[in-house]
């Protein structure tokens, strides 16, 4: 058995993380779920929140994560490390979430799936960044 | 003829502008890997994205209903939407020209097919421009375009908006078709205007049948449709952004070929103007010359 996998986290914008890790716990849409290596190959819609690995974590607004032999990939639709992200934009960025979330007008359920990785995305930075 | 003092004049004046086709070619060939690198980054993303799209396509589908909304082909075809992409500046040949006559080309090629009504959907400004003095039937011009899209959110938001309005457009009935009208980025030499489908989303289901196997026993979390739901529209997304990238990449790689032929053609012409100031300037000695002797035998 591999002791191994590969973590790939990828954006529009480019690579963000690949590492060699013994486990990803990744934020599914469904709630939170752990991969350890030679998982059955899978397809998972992700929410927002972090995903951790060994030795450290990255941040995602939502994407699907490929489980694959050897590893896992994640197409991203946003995502950053911690050392990646502004805490004051992180938090203007919540709050404009849960305003939109509170005001209920026009949201269809892609708005609001994507308002609520958003929401999940600038909490879980927020939690790692308040320690 | 000139006179020596106006041929100089004229070969500072070159020189002047060859310094600034010179500065102009070397910004744009650093916007150029910029962009460049901005292509490659999407690159990966993008064709998971499309392995993922068919994969799903082709185990989802079947008699004849398109499993999503935005891959449903419309029988009729009344009315279509063409995004055109150009650049805000000029100083770059053809480029936007190109594009400027493929919209005019497609718009009228359209017509001729029978569809009712063509809105054409702007950004950049060049093309912007072009759309609103022909009675080409704009839908929407972004007034500002794309020279410096790279990783700027505003661009971003810009690009998100236009894709959403052509997406939401497309699902109500507003139109039945979607394409893209921009620059392919062949090579840095090379940019062809070119129209590319966006809507409805072509999925190839071609996936080999040793691939399907693999597929059937993936485990779909929560579940195929739902996220086929997600992908989709992340697709279009992602290709319209491309079209973008493609753009700007284009219209740098342009601008820097432009300027590179007008720095050379500049040096041609000091070179030129540089033989005719010493033919001048050699006349004016001899003239001087002949004076001088004349004068001396004269007085002899």
């Amino acid at each position: 058995m591999a002791e191994k996998m590969t973590l790939e986290v990828v954006t529009p914008t480019g690579k963000v993380v690949k590492v060699e890790t013994a486990s990803v716990t990744a934020p599914g849409s469904l709630g939170e779920l752990g991969i350890l290596p030679d998982h059955r190959p899978a397809l998972i819609q992700l929410g927002g929140g972090a995903i951790k690995y060994d030795g450290g974590q990255v941040f995602v607004r939502g994407g699907v994560a490929e489980v694959r032999p050897g590893g896992v990939l994640v197409l991203a639709d946003r995502a950053a490390r911690p050392d990646q992200v502004d805490r004051a934009e992180v938090e203007a960025l919540l709050k404009q979430t849960l305003e939109a979330l509170q005001s209920r007008d026009y949201l269809n359920d892609v708005r609001l799936a994507d308002l609520s990785n958003d929401r999940a995305f600038a909490e879980a930075v927020l939690h790692v960044a308040g320690h | 003829m000139p006179s020596l003092k106006d041929i100089r004049k004229r070969i500072a004046s070159v020189k002047n502008t060859q310094k600034i086709t010179r500065a102009m070619k070397l910004v744009s060939a650093a916007k150029l890997r910029r962009a460049q690198d901005a292509m490659n980054e999407l690159r990966p993303y993008a064709a998971k994205h499309r392995e993922l799209l068919g994969s799903l396509v082709s185990q989802l589908s079947g008699d004849g209903e398109a499993p999503h909304p935005l891959l449903q082909q419309r029988e009729t075809v009344k009315t279509v939407a063409v995004l055109a992409l150009s650049s805000d500046r000029g100083m770059c040949g053809g480029f936007n020209s190109g594009i400027q006559k493929q919209v005019a080309a497609y718009v009228a090629q359209r017509k001729a097919e029978g569809v009712e009504d063509v809105q054409v959907f702007t950004l950049g400004r060049r093309v912007g421009l072009f759309a609103a003095k022909n009675e080409a039937k704009v839908g929407y011009a972004y007034a500002h375009g794309f020279g410096e899209i790279i990783a700027a959110t505003r661009e971003e938001d810009i690009m998100r908006g236009m894709t959403e309005r052509l997406v939401d457009g497309f699902l109500d009935g507003a139109f039945d078709e979607v394409v893209v009208l921009f620059n392919v980025f062949k090579n840095a030499i090379t940019q062809v205007p070119t129209v590319r489908p966006l809507l409805p989303v072509a999925a190839e289901g071609d996936a080999g049948a040793g691939d399907d196997e693999a597929a059937a026993d993936l485990i779909y979390e929560p579940n195929q449709a739902s996220l086929l739901g997600y992908i989709v529209p992340r697709y279009v997304e992602v290709q319209v952004r491309q079209s973008v990238l493609e753009s700007v990449a284009g219209e740098h790689a342009a601008r820097m070929n432009a300027m590179n032929a007008a720095t050379d053609n500049a040096s041609e012409m000091i070179r030129t103007l540089t033989l005719q100031a010493n033919r001048a300037r050699q006349a004016a000695i001899t003239t001087e010359l002949t004076e001088i002797i004349s004068g001396v035998e004269s007085m002899n």
